[in-house]
């Protein structure tokens, strides 16, 4: 442990970033970069079922992150929890960026060749999720922004990161909206991504064939009703 | 060469961990702590791979006490039983204490700001003082392993420390 007596050091917490169930904050946790993920009450709930809401959906976090780390899937080391103000503290995973921020990257410097580029890391996070999903645990929130990429892109080093809307369940319909939450928000970040989801749904199947075959015809049936409900909405 | 934080939450609160080896006395340093001579955690070295999850037990501990959610009687066991993975305090105190034949020792020592309660303790054990850093030299890896229950596949994503420190942190949440 390289940090030095200490006795007055004072921990400076850097605000990152507010969403609309926590704020999340850069600190130091004895000497290591630290993210903290503060869960606020929502003011139009009754104060009690807000309580228990809170603590329930930060159990489901740690309990998915720790789920993860079962199945082999990285995900931040949990340093800390303190349930009276709904704030956890998690390893932050530094020289690291964000699927999204890697993608932009590689799609503006090459738009022709970023289709080959990217497909590893898309067969990447294909297997992972299917991996994931084997274990039960679905993510709720799958985005490019909630995957990091520690280290050199090419190392396809995934960790996952932001199990706040995730919850433990084995059902094909589950993944598949999980799946089909991902296909958006992949499709509305970054364009020409279509080729790219069916590289991720082809690893997806190949990691356990009999599994995901399932969730993959869910996942069509969830299409399916997105597309009804666009064109009469 | 003791290492010393101040709690995350509670800066009022102090952290100490030391590391002891060539002690000749662990016999009587055990009955100290338990006739209240002097309060401290005394740790069996050959259970902790990293002093860093010491310090997550520490500071979990400090915070049950704080909270008013302790499982055991005072801060200095509940450190013990923090760092264990077990929901039973006799078998967490066998595993993780410190035992009479031992040699080697490490310790907590909590509130004690001003360093007079280290001091006293160090007056009573007869042995060597290491940096904290070289209990890796002591870890017996197959049974801290078994202990936890860590699979291959967990380490394949991070290190052993890693897994035992989040392990540590979700003590609460995680049904064993
Ligand atoms: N453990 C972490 N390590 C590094 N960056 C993180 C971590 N957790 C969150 N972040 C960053 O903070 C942003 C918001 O976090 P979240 O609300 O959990 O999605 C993410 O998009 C990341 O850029």
């Amino acid at each position: 442990m390289a940090a030095p007596m200490d006795v007055s050091g004072e921990n400076v917490r850097k605000f990152i970033k507010q969403g609309a169930e926590a704020k999340v904050y850069a600190e130091n946790f004895y000497g290591r970069p630290c993210i903290s993920k503060e869960r606020f009450s929502k003011g139009y709930r009754h104060p009690t079922l807000d309580k228990s809401l809170t603590l329930q959906r930060l159990k489901a976090e740690i309990r998915a992150m720790s789920k993860c780390r079962n199945l082999g899937i990285p995900v931040p080391t949990l340093y800390f929890v303190d349930t009276s103000t709904s704030t956890f503290y998690m390893e932050e995973i530094v020289n690291s960026q964000t699927v999204r921020d890697y993608i932009v990257s590689i799609q503006t410097s090459d738009p022709d060749g970023a289709m080959q580029k990217l497909s590893p890391l898309a067969e990447k996070i294909g297997k992972i999720l299917s991996k994931m999903h084997c274990g039960k645990v679905i993510h709720g929130d799958l985005t490019t922004s909630n995957m990091l990429l520690r280290g050199d892109p090419s190392d396809l080093d995934i960790v996952l990161i932001d199990f706040g809307l995730s919850f433990s369940e084995g059902l094909a319909e589950d993944k598949g909206v999980d799946l089909y939450v991902f296909e958006r928000a992949l499709l509305s970040t970054h364009p020409n991504t279509e080729e790219l989801f069916k590289v991720v749904i082809e690893a997806y199947k190949k990691e356990n064939v009999k599994e995901s075959a399932d969730a993959i015809s869910k996942l069509d049936e969830v299409r399916m009703r997105g597309r009804k409900r666009t064109m009469v909405g | 060469m003791d290492f010393k934080v101040t709690h995350h939450l509670y800066p009022n609160f102090s952290i100490t961990l030391a590391l002891y080896k060539d002690v000749t006395n662990m016999e009587a340093l055990r009955q100290c702590v338990m006739k209240g001579e002097f309060e401290a955690t005394l740790l069996k070295p050959s259970m902790i791979c990293d002093p860093f999850i010491v310090l997550t037990a520490a500071n979990r501990a400090v915070y049950l006490d704080k909270t008013n959610k302790m499982t055991t009687k005072n801060v200095h066991s509940e450190v013990l039983y923090c760092l264990s993975p077990t929901k039973n305090i006799t078998d967490s105190f066998r595993k993780f204490g410190v035992g009479d034949k031992d040699n080697s020792v490490f310790i907590v020592l909590l509130n004690d700001l001003d360093g007079a309660k280290m001091e006293f303790i160090k007056s009573k054990i007869e042995g060597c003082q290491i940096s904290i850093d070289e209990v890796s030299n002591f870890k017996d890896e197959t049974q801290v392993k078994k202990i936890y229950k860590v699979t291959d596949l967990e380490v394949n994503t991070c290190s052993l420390s890693d897994v035992i420190v989040s392990r540590v942190a979700s003590k609460e949440f995680l049904t064993v």
